[in-house]
């Protein structure tokens, strides 16, 4: 099966909003030509850019920025060991002096599993004031 | 014709930073203008809540909250103290809990909402290391969830959690733009609405994001005394600031596109 291109991805979604290259421009800030040029893969979006096209379409970022620079995804997916969407989350898991020193049971490590399902849980503490919060509630 | 900086979105983010004395602070959050705010500026709201909601969906989900809640989209909510935030979450039906976790991991954790068997009721918990408007926000942000999961069965399996930089996220997930439509209506009720926006609509000038923002800042000092000053970190000014857009401008499409 081919990968779509960059460009067929951002025309595909320009059109299910049904946005015309003139409206997706003035939302971006540039000629409706530099738009079209994008989309045909005659050229390639800066990387503010091509945030800016993320964010105005609602597509991924990180997916986008790796349809641009497929050069990059060695990169990325060595940094997604360290850190990435769920970098918190495995960090937390990994600390066992931490999970031992709040005795955290199973069942609490069940329900914050799901919290770190949420890719915007950027920092291992959050885990512990979710926990520490419900515990609370809970006694 | 040349634009006066004044009237721009970086007129308000110099003000923030005139309180930053560390030169790269103010550069890094002059970067966040690029990042952010110009961004969220541009995001078109009403193509949002169109590609979620229909007019239907949308005043239904608001027929279904006024039952619980009448005073939505009709009163000004007023800033409410922690112990008045309490009583209002038993009066939904939740726990309440107001826990301070700082820092800047800390801060930008604005609050959850959670619902297990274990807890029952359900739980809402607001972080306090916050100006009393953002928690209050905060904590509106998650009874729309709460709301949302018990009048239209929109199950909530795992906690939700609110961050201060999210805005860009809450309007591609229906869930997360609901609880913010909440928070929206309850600081800008329809009447409110009209007088700030509606000779913008009118003029043609809705689009002129720093115009939406200055109504929406004014209406606020007004109503809650909230304003951007030195006793708040300006990272968290800025923080504020993207707040402040994201729900003026969620505001704005609501009374443009759907009359609420």
């Amino acid at each position: 099966m081919n990968k779509r291109t960059l460009g067929q991805i951002i025309k595909q979604k320009r059109l299910e909003l049904a946005l015309t290259q003139r409206e997706l421009a003035h939302q971006l800030g540039v000629k409706a030509s530099h738009v079209a040029y994008i989309e045909s893969g005659r050229r390639k979006p800066s990387l503010t850019l091509l945030r800016r096209i993320a964010d105005a379409l609602g597509l991924d970022r990180q997916e986008m920025f790796l349809l641009s620079h497929p050069e990059a995804k060695y990169l990325v997916n060595q940094s997604r060991e360290s850190a990435g969407p769920n970098g918190a989350w495995r960090e937390f898991v990994a600390s066992h002096s931490l999970l031992k020193r709040y005795r955290v049971t199973r069942g609490e490590l069940k329900i914050l599993k799901q919290v770190s399902l949420l890719r915007r849980v950027s920092h291992p503490r959050h885990f512990l004031f979710v926990l520490n919060s419900i515990r609370q509630a809970t006694e | 014709m040349s634009i006066n900086r004044r009237d721009t979105l970086e007129g308000v983010v110099r003000e923030i930073l005139g309180a930053a004395r560390d030169a790269h602070a103010r550069a890094g959050a002059l970067r966040d203008i690029k990042n952010n705010f110009e961004s969220l500026a541009q995001r078109d709201y009403a193509r949002c809540l169109n590609t979620h909601f229909s007019t239907r969906d949308l005043h239904g989900i608001l027929a279904a909250v006024g039952g619980t809640l009448p005073q939505v989209n009709r009163e000004q909510f007023k800033l409410m103290p922690l112990p008045d935030l309490a009583k209002a979450a038993s009066r939904l039906g939740t726990q309440f809990r107001a826990d301070t976790y700082n820092g800047p991991a800390g801060r930008s954790l604005r609050g959850f909402y959670v619902e297990r068997d274990a807890l029952r009721p359900p739980l809402i918990v607001v972080n306090t290391a916050h100006h009393p408007l953002a928690i209050n926000a905060a904590f509106w942000h998650e009874v729309g969830h709460h709301l949302t999961a018990r009048l239209l069965h929109w199950q909530e399996r795992s906690p939700r959690l609110s961050f201060g930089g999210d805005y860009h996220e809450h309007l591609n997930d229906s869930k997360e733009l609901v609880a913010d439509i909440l928070v929206s209506l309850a600081y800008y009720p329809n009447s409110a609405a009209k007088q700030m926006f509606g000779t913008l609509l009118q003029g043609g000038s809705a689009d002129n994001t720093h115009k939406v923002v200055s109504r929406a800042r004014a209406h606020l000092r007004s109503v809650s005394g909230f304003n951007f000053n030195n006793q708040i970190p300006v990272t968290e000014n800025l923080h504020y600031l993207a707040g402040m857009i994201h729900y003026a401008k969620l505001r704005l499409a609501l009374l443009a596109e759907y009359d609420i």
